[in-house]
Order: C-alpha cells, then structure tokens, then sequence
C-alpha cells in the first residue's frame, strides 16, 4: 500500500514536474515569510529579519535539490539528464567519441567472440533434460591397449558394452554410441555425412522427442537386424530433404546399404558431442551389414563404441563408478579378446571401469582448444586493458580541459559525489555503446573462428547462441571497462578546489599539484603491456612460420590426395591387389601424372595404427 | 542495536550541528502533528520551543523529512488558509503514521532506558 503510494507519488513527480516544483516554492517562500514574520515580531528591521532568515534557511536552491534527493524519481531524472548531457557532449567532440567507441567495440567485441565459443564448447550443458545426470562409463587409465581403434570415442569393444548394460546397476539406463562417416550416394562419386552408431537406448536415455515420425528404440536395435530403420537430424532433413514430410519410409543408402527414414530429431539436438552434429543415426546391430568384412561388432578387440548412461535417482557419479569396479574384474574376464598374448593380457584383465561426469557431452575439441581458448581470452583481456588505459588517458585530458567548468558547478553548490556520478554516466554511455556494437561485432568474429578451425573433411558445429552468460559477460566488461577508464579521471577532474581552479584562470590545476603522475603511470603500464603483447606476437607467428616451413622430408608441392572406396566391386582378396596395380597404371598414365602410390594411411593425416606383434 | 539511528539517509548528516541524534528527526515530526495539523514553519517552531531551544531544525533537513514521510504514507498534506489568510502546506498524520509514531516512540523509550542503565552502571 505504502510502496504503491509512493510509486504514484513519484509517477506525479514526474508527470507533473512543474505543478511539483511549484508548490515547494510557495511551500518554502511560505516557510520564509512565516520565519521573518516571526523575526520582525522579536524587534528586527524587515531587512534585518530577512537577512537573519535565509542565513539560517541556507540556499533555497540547496534545500530543495535535498527534498528532491528525498524521492526515487529524482535518481531517475538526474541520471537521465546527465545521459543527455554526455550524449550532447559526444556529440560535441566526434573524434573522440569515434575513437573511443571504436576502440572499445574492438576490445569487448573480441572478448565477447571468444567467450562465446567457450561458453559453447565449455560451460553449457548438453541439450537434453537433466544433463547433469549423464554419465560417461569408461575405463579409467587404460593404457597399453591393443587392438584396432576407430571412430574418435574408441571406449570399448561391442563385447563390453553387452556386458556393462546387462550388469550395471547405477544407471537407470545406458546407451552405446559412435561417430562415423556415412557415404549416402547411391552409387558414384562419394557423399559422406556425419553419422551416429546408436544403441537402442539412446534416444530414449536421453530422453529426445522426434519432431517427425519416431526415434530409433530398442526394437529397432536388435542382433542381426536385417535392414533397420535410420533417424536423421533435424537439420539434414531440412538441407537434403527441404523438410518434406514425406521423408518418412523414404529410402537412405548408407554406404551402398538401402536403409528407411522413420524419423527427425529436433533441432536443437545435436549429440553428445559438443563441437561436431550428426546427420544420420544407425542402429549399432546394422554395423556388419554395413561395415561388410570390415566390421567390429564381432571383434573382441575393435574399440569403437562409447557408452554413456542416465544415474538413477540417489547415485553419485562416485557411487556408480564404484559398482562398475567392482564389475571389472568379471566383466574382462569375459571380454578378453582371445587373440592377446599373455602380456597384453594380463594388462587387459587389470583394467577397471568408472563413471565420469558427463553433463556437458563429450569433445574433443573442448579438449583440443579449451586451454588455448582460454589463452587467448586472456590476450584479448590484455587488449581491452590496453584500450582502457588509452581511453583513461584521453579522458584525463578533457578532464583537465573541463577544470574549470567541475569548479564553477562546486562553487555553485553541486556536490563531488553528484559530479563523480554525472563524469561516470558519461563513461558508462562510451562504455555501453562500445559493448552493444562489440557483441554485434563478437557474432561474426565467432563464426570467423569457428570457420578457421573447421575443414571440409573434418566439418565442426557449435551452437553460438548468445545466452544470458554471453550476455553478462559483455555487461560485466562494459561496466569494468567503464570503472578502469572512467573512474580515475572523474576522481581527478573533481578533485578541485574551487576557488583555486577558478583563479588560476586558463592555467588549471592538474599541473599545479602532482604533474600528470597518474598519467606516466597510465602510459607506462600501456606501453609495458604493449611490449608484453607485441613480444608474444612475435613469438607466436615465428613459431607459427616455422611450423609452416618444416621440412616434412618429402616435396609437398603438387600433391593430391584421393579416397578410394572400391567395397561395391565386391572383388576377392586376391584381387584387389591387381586392381589396385592397374588402377596406378591407369592414374600414371594420365599426362601431367609424375608418379602415383596406394597408402593405406597417407603421411601426416593424423591417422595411426597400432598392434603389439610380441 | 544502534542499528536504527545508523540506517538514516545522509540529509540527516546536516543536523548534527544542531545535536540532534540522527534518525529521530522523523518521530519528532509525527510526535509534533499528533494534535493537529501544522505547517512546515510551525512544526519547526514547535520542536524548537519545546526542546527549549536546544534542537533546531533546519529547513535543509525539515522538507526533505516531510518528503520522506509523506511518500511512506505516514502524513498527509493539503493546501489551507492560515490564521493570517495566506496560503500555506498543512501537513498531518495518518492512521498508518500514529501507529509508527507508536512503534518509534516505544523503541526509543526502551533504548533510552537500556543506555541510561549502562550509564548508571557501577563501574
């Protein structure tokens, strides 16, 4: 009742401003009147009494900005008019404004694009309900593991994964999941799209809702299944499919296999791999029919599958890792691929599982970049400092310009604090400009930096979306930015005397007292920061050079590189070979061919192979 | 439990030349219109003689009070005729100032007596 009186009140302040204004004036007038009444009645003159009566009142101009400073509206007003008078001031001096939002909308606008993309791959959680009650099963320290490894999560072998969902007890449920490359075309020149090997359980752990037909279930995902249903993403159904409906029951092939649509996942869901989308996911029970000779499923020693699982309610991440322990030792017993030598062996029978948090999915390019992007957050800070330390500079130069207009304004009774605020109002609009066009800045900066890491073979995807901590991230550094350049010289600007300033006419005070002491102390921590920056630079880029330059032993010149996929032949062993020869006499036959060789893993592509013959 | 007198807004700062304890300048004012509704030069008047001189209430601190005090919804005020036909900004309680009068008037009661004991205290 009282707090929406006082709301009406102040809305009347406002609206009727003058009507207000008014009324103090007769309301003290009267007060005045009445006091040298009073006076007169003890014996004074009228010019005595009056005289005696406004010394004792003060300024009437002070009393009645106190009684304004008694209501909430007056804030408001003040710091409105004071917007108005730092905009008109901008407006006055364009250079500098220009200059200083520039160098601000730079510096945020950095900041912010970095942040950006490691609040994507860093802070936010997967896009599914309760992501913090995802967990990743793993084997904790598994070293010296043999054997062949694939896709870019190689966990665990199809044989594991059996065992671990018929015997962990910590998940309400769990799933198995792999990435791959699916080649889509039907037949000729390869098409290949992001795919998902996906369990039974992953849709439905996750707890995805299809925005079209229904999601791969555990029916779909059973051994030996024939020709399974595929579900694509979202996002694949609107660039391959225009987003028709009628792609449900159409027909996908996936590496020459015809397999059906049955339905869409929505479009904010992306896997559980931040940094990287799929377009196709596959019931992990197709993989033989698909893979052919080369699949994994039935090999004991083919790592190629990553589980993940939902905890029941009242399970730790500790609590299930602790189950899955205590599993180990049975559960290696049981998937001991029986080609291992006692070496290999006795290692594989040591190893344990464990749970791991995993709410915010799995990447490997949180991993990759994580550290780097967090180096380079820390450059960009250093930028902003710079640009800040600049700015301050500036504005302590029109501080000292505006000496005597801070004095004049004291002199008629405007408070220091008054003059702080009205000097950091106008810090604040500089800063809140450069931030706005900074996150404007910031959005294509990130998507410059996200292209610069992705390539056409190895395609990322991060969702960039500016969230509320992207948000606060560029209000917080608006209003740092605003207190490190604005601060200081409004303390300093208003740290006059009055009388001093205004005497000294023209001359200032600011060389009076500590000569430009705060400003050495600016430019040597620019320049010292500069220096940092610069040598870092350098640094970077001959390293940068260097790497560039090395000699990888072979002439890189005129090279180009193919990928053959002749599995549709459907050619015996023994004739592959003979193909593949004649396929090199044909390729060195082409004029302008120097020479030609088949690899099976091309030098420097960051593929490996790895078995221990002992 | 000086906790109240610390809370009041800075304007207060410019009674201390008048040795008014800070904060206790808005129960003077409700206590003096308990009778009736006065204008501003009358309430300062009247604290002024009651006191016997010893508080005087600036004008710097008077209205911005009365602001105060009106937008919590403890006084009311409209424009009257005074004794000597002049307009003049009449200011009275409100039911909801009485009890807060009430509430102040008992606090610095039991304060005061709670500070005289320390100050009777045999050391």
């Amino acid at each position: 009742m009282a707090l929406l009186k006082n709301l009406l009140a102040g809305l009347r302040g406002i609206l009727q401003k003058e009507r207000v204004e008014r009324e103090m004036d007769e309301e003290l007038g009267e007060f005045l009147d009445a006091a040298v009444k009073e006076k007169m009645r003890g014996g004074m003159s009228r010019q005595e009494a009056l005289r005696a009566a406004r010394i004792e009142m003060g300024g009437v101009e002070a009393v009645k900005e106190q009684v304004r400073a008694a209501s909430w509206e007056s804030r408001i007003e003040t710091v409105w008019s004071d917007l108005r008078f730092g905009a008109r001031l901008l407006r006055l001096n364009p250079v500098f404004a220009g200059a200083a939002i520039l160098s601000l909308a730079l510096g945020i606008g950095a900041n912010t694009a970095i942040f950006q993309l490691l609040d994507a791959v860093r802070l936010r959680t997967l896009p599914v309900k309760n992501a913090q009650e995802i967990a990743r099963v793993a084997i904790d320290h598994r070293n010296g593991a043999s054997g062949n490894f694939s896709t870019r999560y190689p966990d665990l072998t199809f044989a594991m994964w059996e065992q671990i969902r018929a015997e962990q007890q910590g998940f309400s449920s769990v799933f198995a999941w792999g990435p791959n490359q699916f080649n889509i075309a039907p037949g000729g020149e390869m098409h290949n799209v992001q795919g998902l090997w996906v369990s039974g359980e992953f849709f439905s752990t996750l707890g995805v809702e299809p925005v079209l037909g229904r999601l791969l279930s555990g029916e779909d995902d059973q051994p030996g299944c024939g020709s399974p249903g595929a579900t694509i993403s979202y996002s694949f159904w609107q660039r391959e499919y225009g987003g028709e409906r009628s792609v449900l029951g159409r027909t996908l092939t996936v590496n020459r296999h015809p397999l059906s649509i049955i339905g869409v996942t929505p479009p904010d869901f992306y896997g559980v791999e931040v940094g990287r989308y799929f377009d196709v996911a596959v019931p992990v029970c197709a993989e033989p029919m698909i893979n052919g000779e080369g699949s994994q499923l039935k090999s004991r020693s083919g790592w190629w599958l990553s589980v993940m699982g939902r905890l029941k309610p009242g399970w730790t991440v500790e609590r299930a890792g602790a189950q899955l322990r205590a599993i180990s030792p049975g559960l290696f017993e049981a998937t001991l691929p029986p080609e291992f030598n006692p070496g290999n062996a006795k290692h594989f029978l040591q190893y344990k599982l464990g749970a791991f948090a995993a709410d915010s999915g799995l990447s490997d390019l949180r991993r990759d970049y994580e550290k780097p992007l967090w180096l380079l957050l820390a450059l960009a800070g250093l930028v902003l400092l710079i640009a800040s330390a600049n700015l301050a500079n500036l504005m302590l130069a029109r501080a000292s310009a505006r000496e005597k207009e801070m004095a004049m304004r004291m002199a008629v009774g405007a408070s220091r604090v008054r003059l702080i605020r009205q000097l950091l109002v106008e810090s604040l609009l500089l800063a809140g400009i450069g931030a706005a066009l900074g996150a404007l800045l910031a959005r294509s900066l990130s998507h410059a930096l996200l292209a610069s890491l992705s390539t056409q073979h190895d395609p990322l995807f991060v969702e960039l979306g500016t969230d509320w901590r992207v948000l606060g991230f560029t209000t917080a550094l608006a209003v740092l930015t605003c207190i490190l350049f604005g601060l200081a010289p409004a303390l300093r600007a208003t740290s006059v005397a009055p009388g001093l300033a205004l005497k000294e006419s023209g001359r200032g005070t600011t060389q009076g007292r500590s000569p430009f002491a705060l400003r050495r102390v600016l430019v040597v921590s620019q320049i010292g920061l500069s220096f940092t920056l610069l040598v870092g630079a350098l640094l970077f880029s001959r390293s940068l050079n260097n790497l560039a330059g090395l000699d990888a032993g072979f002439r890189q010149s005129g090279i180009l590189v193919t990928d053959i996929d002749f599995t549709t032949l459907n050619l015996a062993n023994e004739g592959r070979i003979a193909f593949a020869n004649d396929l090199l006499r044909r390729v060195r036959a082409i004029p302008g061919m120097d020479a030609a060789a088949i690899a099976e893993i091309v030098p420097l592509s960051g593929n490996g192979i790895n078995h221990d013959i002992l | 439990m000086f906790l109240w007198i610390v809370e009041g807004s800075s304007d207060f700062m410019a009674d201390k030349a008048s040795g008014l304890v800070q904060g206790t300048l808005d129960m003077l004012i409700l206590k003096t219109l308990e009778l009736q509704p006065m204008h501003g030069y009358g309430i300062a008047m009247r604290i002024e003689q009651i006191s016997k001189g010893v508080f005087q209430v600036n004008p710097g601190s008077l209205f911005p009070a009365f602001r105060r005090l009106e937008r919590a919804g403890w006084l009311a005020s409209e424009w009257r005729e005074t004794e000597n036909n002049r307009r003049a900004k009449y200011y009275a309680l409100t039911g909801l100032g009485r009890k807060q009068l009430k509430g102040e008037t008992r606090e610095w009661a039991r304060q005061a007596a709670a500070i005289a004991r320390i100050l009777e205290a045999e050391s």
